[in-house]
């Protein structure tokens, strides 16, 4: 193997992204390191892999000989991401999922080669595709997906956990309310998950007490999937939100208190006058916490919004 | 952060103009430092090149412009890069000495940037920077903040080149259109919609234009926080919401701009910018996501030793700094080792955001999410407080008791320890959960100081607890306590108001009566007493037990009147419809029942409303009315189907299924209402506890005859009963009990025919009777069986079998569980038992179960006659004369009014006579006599025994001898009593018609004495003087 000097910033950004660029037409070839266990690596253009467990690669990209090693000879292969995959990552990343789930299809296609690699981009867009299907809630395609994914050579453990996850939705889908109350409560104990994670599962939890009509624990479960990652999962936050209005909207007692709002029968101690108020508050947070990331709360539950104690309003008003 | 990039990157170079800059017939100075300044800049020594350039400009600077006319210009503008490239490096290294030196290397650099515009293009030369010397000039003055002049400059530079001329003229337009869109960011007034018309051109052509991530990031820092100044939280969140894609980079990336995104949600926190400042914390990446992505990097790309390791390399379109990742790596895995990671100040920040708006459940899950995942964090004290406080907020009260216990347990002497107890016992107890409220107040109570004010709040919720949970005798104590502990409490009020209704609980009317009229009198005012209407309902219950039915409807007229919205509104209607139905007034009854209906309907009062709907079925739907049959029977269906169709849920489901059996079955509904009650037996057999299943057999049972069908049919339809199967012993138990019922029915109708046919009824339902329980002795297990069913098992062994010890495993199966209903009753059968046996030892235990049955708190004053009578019995058999002197007087004392009283004197008189005690005995004995004369079985043996007592140790009376006083009063008794006695002699029991015998031979022996006088002489010698 060719010891190469160092990578160092004299490599600029224009050079690089000239093989880069060169990289995208025709086959797919990306720009990587390989990298031996001595310290000794060299940057080569990734050409794909066999389930032989070879790597292909060549030295440069004008280079007629395309080299081919055991995977096994080197410590790491490092591969940069490509500009396509950066592309469908930034899809992602916007929340752009239908479109987003197509490019990660067709880069699944165009790296498949690459599939013996660890953290290939082949392997990546298979993940991406799957957290594409999770966020359109396309649950039934997912747990397809799932059926032939195996996820050995994803480096990430947060990504390998992700996968585990996906067994929540297929529950879910199915309605298997029992099924999927015990999947949350067994991952919920997981000190390793990420905020998302843990955002995923309060969410399925709700969802399943809902199911198991545990209308409380649900509301427990649905306000942990709107603070469990500060908002970041937007999708989650949102459907956690409106099913918890849901909840509020369909109580009997909530019903009675908003009957008698503001007449001489209005009790302020009953139960309904309580999660009246609470109904109340989640509409106005809905709004002014930004929880339907764009979206706007529906009529029917805006309607929450008139039920604000004097209280309440004294104390925004101090408040502001 | 540690280091921020920059992002007015010069990006070439253009080493190969500033060749051609070195005059060739320049002096020796200039012509040799030119080349070293250029070599300097091309290996980055921007000390020694600045040093060099600024040798040449002291040395050529007056003459410069006329010895090479414009070409100088590209001196100066070197000089101006290299001070900018300085300023850069020595401002990245922080500090404040640093900052101040690199300002003032930015400022030389704007002045040397100024000085390149005085040398344009002449004959002499040609200045190639002129132009671009524009775009620096407006870097440096950006980096001093002078961000007016920077944008002019930045205009001009765009303006004044020529587009198509390539070369020195070029420019990174990415980097132009960040640095347009970061000084109008940065204006004193900052113009955010020019600066965004940049900022996005920037971003929609983010690949084209290869703009790095970081600068875009560094950008929308600029942009957030003018946003919050300038509070465009709309536009700030629209713009985040549009561009999230191109905004969100990957973990290891934007782990450096954390601080930043704090920092700026922060701000747009406090000015109640709620949605940005969320929007803005959600593009901090989670610290797992974080640290895994750093680790990739770390290890699978820079992290082998290697020589000549690199400083950086390059991932979409950015060069990344190997410092910066393994310094961020380091820097993440500390804040997880101190339990410090940086999304806790979000989490935190959304706690309280959902409670200052009211939505205390999002706050207290959240503060449960800090809980379970971030123990290790300092502020855990803060959070769990929190946690506690929040789930007391939102009713979570087992949770308030769970999490406090932790509380108290990690931070015993925290400055909210008290403040935790507090909310345990204050949320618990006025959440309505009694149960963990008792328990946590009796763990408290013992370590408080008493006259306190947590020793106030713990014994008040402890009894308060205690009375709500029914525990009323127990409850006593601890709220008198209270009451006299406390009389300036808080309280105080409640405590008043728990002593009095808690008389009416244990149904000590008189008590109660006093206590809750003494009640309304100290605190008549609604607005300091809120218990009022209670203590009217439970006044009016009261009166209503006392049947003072006028009072009753006195206080719930009170109710009516004065709180007609209070929370009893409803039961008191319903409490005066019982009222109106005791007093026969069924029309008022009707419409108060009426009133509770549409009330409790109105407010979601379920209970209530099914309350109401069975007592209407019950008033409604009797089978008389007074002694006739009810005309109006059918009244009550419209109630039961109601009821039927929408409670099937209700408490009162047996009861209406049992009273609505008349009025259905007199509408022809007969066999639905039959299947109803049947349904409902079927479904309180696979209950734990149902306490109406056996009236609703019974009631079944009692139907099912008058349908016409028989005691047999009876029996082998409840052998199979829909809906009961093999498993449902309870059930199958008390069905059996019914056809029992039914049988000891048919008996006691039976007995009163005397004919043979009934004789020989009665001996074959009394041996099916007797085969039916031997039956249930083997088929079920003691621990199966209720102990309404065990101890009619018990009792028929002990009193109709030939070993009534068989009885006892059911007894001490009663006994052995928890329940009080019929503890007494087996304790007195065991007793019973126990006494009856000639082992004294078993005598003995007998008394000691009897005397436990006298030991119970608060036992009723029937069971305490009843447990003294039985203990006289048991020291007679033992022939303990002292003790049952000693209790026959106890029991006098007391002043018991049973039917045990007189064999009680009989006793007692017995047991003088066995002491020696004649006198005493026989004035006890004549006593008992005279009083219970026509009870034989005790008038006899005191009238003997008062005879036999005047005959030997009594006294001559008006010259009249003992003997013949004695003989007297036993004789005019057999004389008076021969004929009943002949009539009723072979019903008399044996041991009754032997004494009446014995004391007729005694009569007629002492007659024939000598001296004795006997009656029908002294009739004759009467009749002779007259």
């Amino acid at each position: 193997m060719k010891i190469l000097k160092s990578i160092t910033a004299t490599i600029s950004v224009l050079a690089l992204s000239t093989i880069l660029t060169s990289a995208q037409k025709g086959a797919p070839m990306v720009s990587g390191y390989l990298i031996k266990a001595d310290g000794a690596y060299e940057r080569v253009l990734v050409m794909g892999s066999n389930k032989q467990g070879n790597i292909f690669y060549k030295e440069n990209p004008n280079s007629v000989t395309t080299v081919k090693a055991p995977i096994g000879a080197f410590s790491a292969i490092w591969q940069f991401e490509p500009a396509d995959y950066t592309a469908a990552k930034n899809l992602f990343e916007a929340r752009k999922y239908q479109e987003a789930k197509d490019a990660f299809i067709a880069l699944q296609s165009r790296y498949k080669n690459y599939k013996y690699l660890d953290n290939s981009y082949y392997e990546l867009s298979a993940f991406y595709e799957m957290e594409c299907y999770r966020n359109l809630q396309d649950y039934e395609t997912l747990a397809k997906k799932l059926e032939l994914y195996q996820p050995d050579k994803l480096t990430r453990p947060w990504q390998v956990q992700q996968t585990k996850l996906y067994r929540m939705y297929d529950a879910l889908h199915k309605k298997d309310w029992a099924r999927l109350d015990s999947l949350c409560k067994d991952y919920v104990q997981d000190k390793g998950i990420t905020l998302s994670q843990r955002a995923q599962i309060a969410f399925c939890q709700g969802v399943a007490y809902e199911g198991l009509e545990k209308d409380n624990d649900a509301l427990n479960a649905y306000a942990t999937a709107m603070t469990a990652d500060f908002t970041r999962s937007e999708g989650i936050v949102r459907n956690a939100a409106l099913n918890s209005l849901r909840i509020f909207d369909k109580d009997k007692e909530i019903k009675i208190a908003k009957r008698l709002w503001g007449t001489d029968e209005e009790d302020k101690s009953s139960v309904g006058y309580r999660k009246l108020k609470e109904a109340n508050a989640l509409a106005r947070l809905y709004d002014k916490a930004g929880l339907g990331g764009g979206v706007q709360l529906p009529a029917k539950y805006k309607e929450f919004q008139k039920f604000t104690s004097e209280a309440m309003l004294e104390r925004l008003k101090k408040g502001k | 952060m540690k280091k921020r990039k920059s992002i007015t990157l010069a990006f070439t170079l253009a080493s190969s103009a500033l060749v051609g800059v070195i005059p060739q017939i320049a002096n020796a100075g200039i012509g040799e430092d030119m080349p070293a300044a250029i070599g300097a800049m091309q290996e980055k020594d921007w000390v020694k090149a600045k040093g060099l350039f600024d040798k040449v400009i002291k040395e050529n600077g007056e003459t410069g412009k006329g010895q090479f006319g414009g070409k100088f210009g590209i001196i100066y503008y070197n000089k101006g890069y290299t001070e900018l490239q300085l300023a850069k490096k020595v401002a990245s290294a922080g500090g404040d000495k640093n900052v101040e030196q690199a300002n003032k290397l930015y400022a030389a650099a704007k002045e040397s940037f100024q000085m390149c515009r005085k040398f344009p293009t002449d004959k002499k030369g040609e200045n190639l920077y002129f132009i671009k010397s524009l775009l620096y000039l407006g870097q440096s003055e950006q980096s001093l903040k002078e961000y007016k002049p920077a944008i002019a400059n930045y205009k001009k530079f765009l303006a004044d080149r020529d587009p198509d001329k390539r070369g020195a003229d070029t420019y990174h337009l990415g980097m132009y259109n960040i640095n347009m869109a970061i000084c109008h960011f940065k204006l004193e007034k900052p113009a955010l919609a020019a600066g965004l018309v940049y900022y996005e051109t920037a971003l929609k052509n983010k690949d084209k234009l290869r703009v790095p991530n970081a600068a875009i990031v560094s950008a929308f820092k600029d942009f957030a926080s003018a946003s919050i100044v300038t509070k465009k939280e709309k536009m700030l969140v629209d713009f985040v919401n549009n561009n999230r894609g191109a905004l969100t980079l990957d973990p290891y990336q934007m782990y450096q701009f954390i601080p930043f995104f704090r920092k700026y949600a922060a701000e747009a926190f406090s000015k109640d910018m709620i949605d940005a400042a969320f929007t803005l914390y959600g593009l901090m990446p989670g610290t797992i996501e974080t640290v895994e992505d750093l680790t990739v990097f770390d290890k699978d790309l820079i992290g082998y030793k290697r020589s000549g390791v690199a400083d950086s390399f390059i991932n979409r379109n950015a060069v990344q700094s190997v410092g910066q990742i393994q310094g961020d790596l380091k820097h993440i895995q500390k804040s997880i080792t101190a339990g410090e990671p940086h999304e806790l100040l979000a989490l935190r920040s959304l706690a309280f955001t959902h409670e200052s708006e009211g939505y205390a459940r999002g706050a207290y899950n959240a503060y449960k999410s800090l809980e379970l995942y971030y123990p290790k964090t300092k502020g855990r004290e803060d959070n769990l407080y929190n946690l506690v406080r929040t789930s007391s907020l939102v009713g979570e009260v087992r949770e308030t008791e769970k999490f406090g216990h932790l509380f108290l347990k990690k931070f015993p002497s925290s400055k909210y320890a008290d403040s935790v107890k507090n909310m345990m016992l204050i949320s618990l107890f006025y959440s309505g959960d009694y149960e963990v409220a008792y328990e946590v107040s009796s763990e408290l109570i013992d370590g408080l100081d008493e006259n306190t004010k947590p020793h106030d709040l713990c014994l008040h919720v402890l009894g308060g607890s205690m009375f709500y949970l029914g525990k009323f005798y127990e409850a006593d104590e601890h709220l008198k306590k209270h009451v006299k502990m406390y009389s300036e409490s808080e309280y105080k009020v409640a405590a008043r108001y728990f002593v009095a209704s808690n008389y009416s609980r244990r149904e000590d009317w008189d008590n109660a009566a006093i206590y809750l009229d003494q009640f309304l009198a100290d605190y008549p005012d609604p607005n300091q007493n809120i218990y009022i209407p209670f203590a009217l309902f439970d006044r009016a219950n009261t009166y209503f037990a006392e049947e003072d039915y006028d009072g009753a409807i006195g206080s719930l007229d009170k109710i009516e009147r004065e709180f007609p919205s209070s929370s009893v509104e409803g039961i008191s209607f319903a409490l005066r419809g019982d009222v109106h139905r005791a007093k026969g007034e069924k029309e008022p009854a009707n419409d108060y029942y009426l009133k509770a209906l549409e009330l409790s309907k109105r407010q979601g009062a379920d209970i209530v409303t099914e309350e109401a709907l069975y007592k209407l079925v019950a008033l409604n739907g009797g089978e008389k009315a007074g002694k006739e049959p009810n005309p109006n029977i059918k009244d009550a269906i419209p109630y039961y189907d109601e009821f039927w169709k929408d409670r099937q849920s209700s408490v009162y489901k047996t009861q209406v299924a049992v009273a609505g059996v008349p009025a259905l079955t007199a509408a022809g509904r007969g066999e639905e209402g039959l299947s109803n009650v049947q349904g409902v037996i079927s479904e309180m057999a696979k209950q734990e506890r149902a306490p109406g299943m056996e009236q609703a057999i019974n009631t079944y049972g009692k139907y099912y005859l008058q349908s016409g069908k028989t005691a047999e049919q009876l029996k082998t339809h409840f052998e199979d009963f829909p809906g009961v199967d093999a498993g449902d012993k309870r059930a199958q138990a008390l069905l059996r009990i019914a056809v029992i019922g039914v049988y000891e029915d048919l008996i006691k109708d039976a007995e009163k025919a005397e004919d043979q046919a009934s004789i020989d009824k009665v001996g074959l339902l009394q041996a099916r009777i007797e085969a039916m329980f031997n039956d249930m002795d083997k088929r079920f297990e003691k621990s199966e069986l209720s102990d309404f069913i065990l101890m009619r098992l018990a009792n028929f062994i002990a009193d109709h079998t030939g070993n009534p010890r068989k009885a006892f495993p059911y007894y001490e199966e009663v006994l052995s569980r928890n329940t009080n209903q019929f503890r007494t009753q087996a304790q007195f059968g065991k007793a019973g038992i126990l006494s009856k046996s000639d082992d004294s030892a078993e005598q003995n235990q007998a008394l000691e179960t009897l005397k436990d049955v006298l030991a119970t708190k608060d036992v009723a004053r029937d069971t305490r006659e009843r447990a003294i009578y039985n203990i006289i019995e048991v020291y007679n058999k033992q022939e303990n004369w002292t003790e049952i002197t000693a209790q026959a007087i106890l029991y006098n004392k007391e002043g018991f009014s049973s039917k045990n009283k007189s064999r009680v004197s009989l006793l007692l008189a017995k047991s003088y006579e066995k002491s020696g005690n004649k006198s005493k005995a026989l004035a006890i004995y004549a006593g008992v006599y005279t009083r219970y004369k026509s009870d034989w079985a005790i008038s006899i043996p005191a009238l003997t025994k008062a005879a036999e007592f005047t005959r030997t140790n009594g006294k001559a009376v008006d010259g009249k001898a003992p003997k013949q006083i004695a003989y007297d009063m036993a004789g005019r008794f057999i004389r008076d009593s021969t004929k009943t006695y002949d009539e009723l002699k072979l019903k008399l029991p044996d041991e009754v018609r032997k004494s009446w015998e014995d004391l007729r031979e005694l009569v007629l022996s002492w007659e024939s004495e000598e001296g004795i006088k006997s009656l029908a002489q002294q009739k004759k010698e009467l009749e002779t003087s007259r």
